[in-house]
């Protein structure tokens, strides 16, 4: 119950002009990180990550008031980020001209801008879990990383559940076999 | 030797290649902060615009196709007219001077109803 007041709250606030500086704050204190490393996942680069949040905030704010309170404001907010993170793959396509090099490009970025002290098997599994394919890579990071239900991955990512099912076990197994191979 | 992910579940969950510290992250919110809500003027998707435009075309194309009736009627007639060209203020009283009860009605009216102008709607 907690929650879903939350979400009116933020809704409300965000929805009127003279309280969308509380919205904003209640809406990243609520939901901030999270989306934020949802994208960072997907994206990697800091600065990447960044823009594409700036973005989604900005998509949300437009839209907040279309938005309908029978589905979770996280799963709304989640969409937004997705698409747009999606936006960005298809725009480094067309620069790297082939999927399977925005996928290196990707792991290259993690390893130019990871954190001093992280650790060999971290940046060994995050990876693995770039080079693989997009559709996999979404549906592991939202499954494993944010323990969102296949029901509600189905609703950001427009596919059935069946599917995503097979994806995140194609993935999971491949993720598996690379760290293998490589420690 | 072989990685059992299961096993490592929550190390692998709970720690990222990137971290962020807190005060970077409250800069970033303070940066997003800004861009997002520049002026507190985030643009609310628009309602339909009213077709204000297409009234005040319409009542233009009418006076137009009236006016352009009485000219090839007056032709018609023989009568004089005074080209667009050589004098518009005659031209006009000509014009006008030829219309009906009816017709001057109408465009009395188009004069006396200010037709706003057409400006985007958004929401407060």
């Amino acid at each position: 119950m907690a929650v879903i007041n939350i979400d009116e709250q933020i809704v409300s606030l965000c929805s009127k002009e003279e309280s969308q500086d509380k919205g904003f704050d209640l809406l990243m204190k609520t939901y901030g990180k999270r989306l934020y490393m949802h994208i960072r996942r997907l994206v990697v680069g800091e600065q990447d990550a960044e823009d594409i949040l700036q973005e989604t905030l900005i998509n949300t704010f437009r839209f907040i008031r279309s938005f309908k309170s029978d589905s979770k404001l996280y799963t709304w907010l989640y969409t937004i980020a997705t698409r747009e993170c999606l936006k960005f793959y298809k725009q480094k396509k067309l620069v790297l001209k082939g999927f399977d090099e925005s996928g290196q490009w990707l792991a290259n970025t993690l390893y130019a801008e990871n954190s001093p002290n992280a650790e060999t098997i971290l940046l060994k599994f995050h990876e693995a879990i770039l080079t693989l394919p997009e559709k996999q890579r979404l549906v592991f990071n939202m499954r494993y990383f944010d323990d969102l239900s296949y029901e509600e991955i189905s609703t950001i990512t427009q596919s059935s559940v069946s599917s995503l099912k097979t994806n995140y076990h194609y993935a999971f197994e491949k993720i598996k076999n690379q760290l293998s191979n490589e420690l | 030797m072989s990685y059992n992910i299961e096993e490592h579940e929550d190390y692998l969950k709970d720690h990222m290649p990137y971290r962020m510290e807190e005060g970077e992250w409250e800069a970033m919110q303070q940066r997003l902060k800004a861009k997002v809500l520049q002026g507190k003027t985030v643009a609310f998707e628009p309602e339909k615009r009213k077709p204000v435009f297409k009234i005040a075309i319409g009542a233009a194309a009418g006076l137009a196709l009236l006016v352009s009736a009485y000219i090839f009627m007056q032709n018609m007639a023989g009568k004089e007219t005074i080209r667009p060209g050589e004098n518009p203020e005659l031209y006009l009283d000509k014009t006008i001077s030829g219309l009906n009860e009816q017709e001057l009605n109408w465009v009395h009216e188009l004069n006396e109803n200010e037709l706003p102008e057409a400006t985007e709607y958004f929401e407060n």
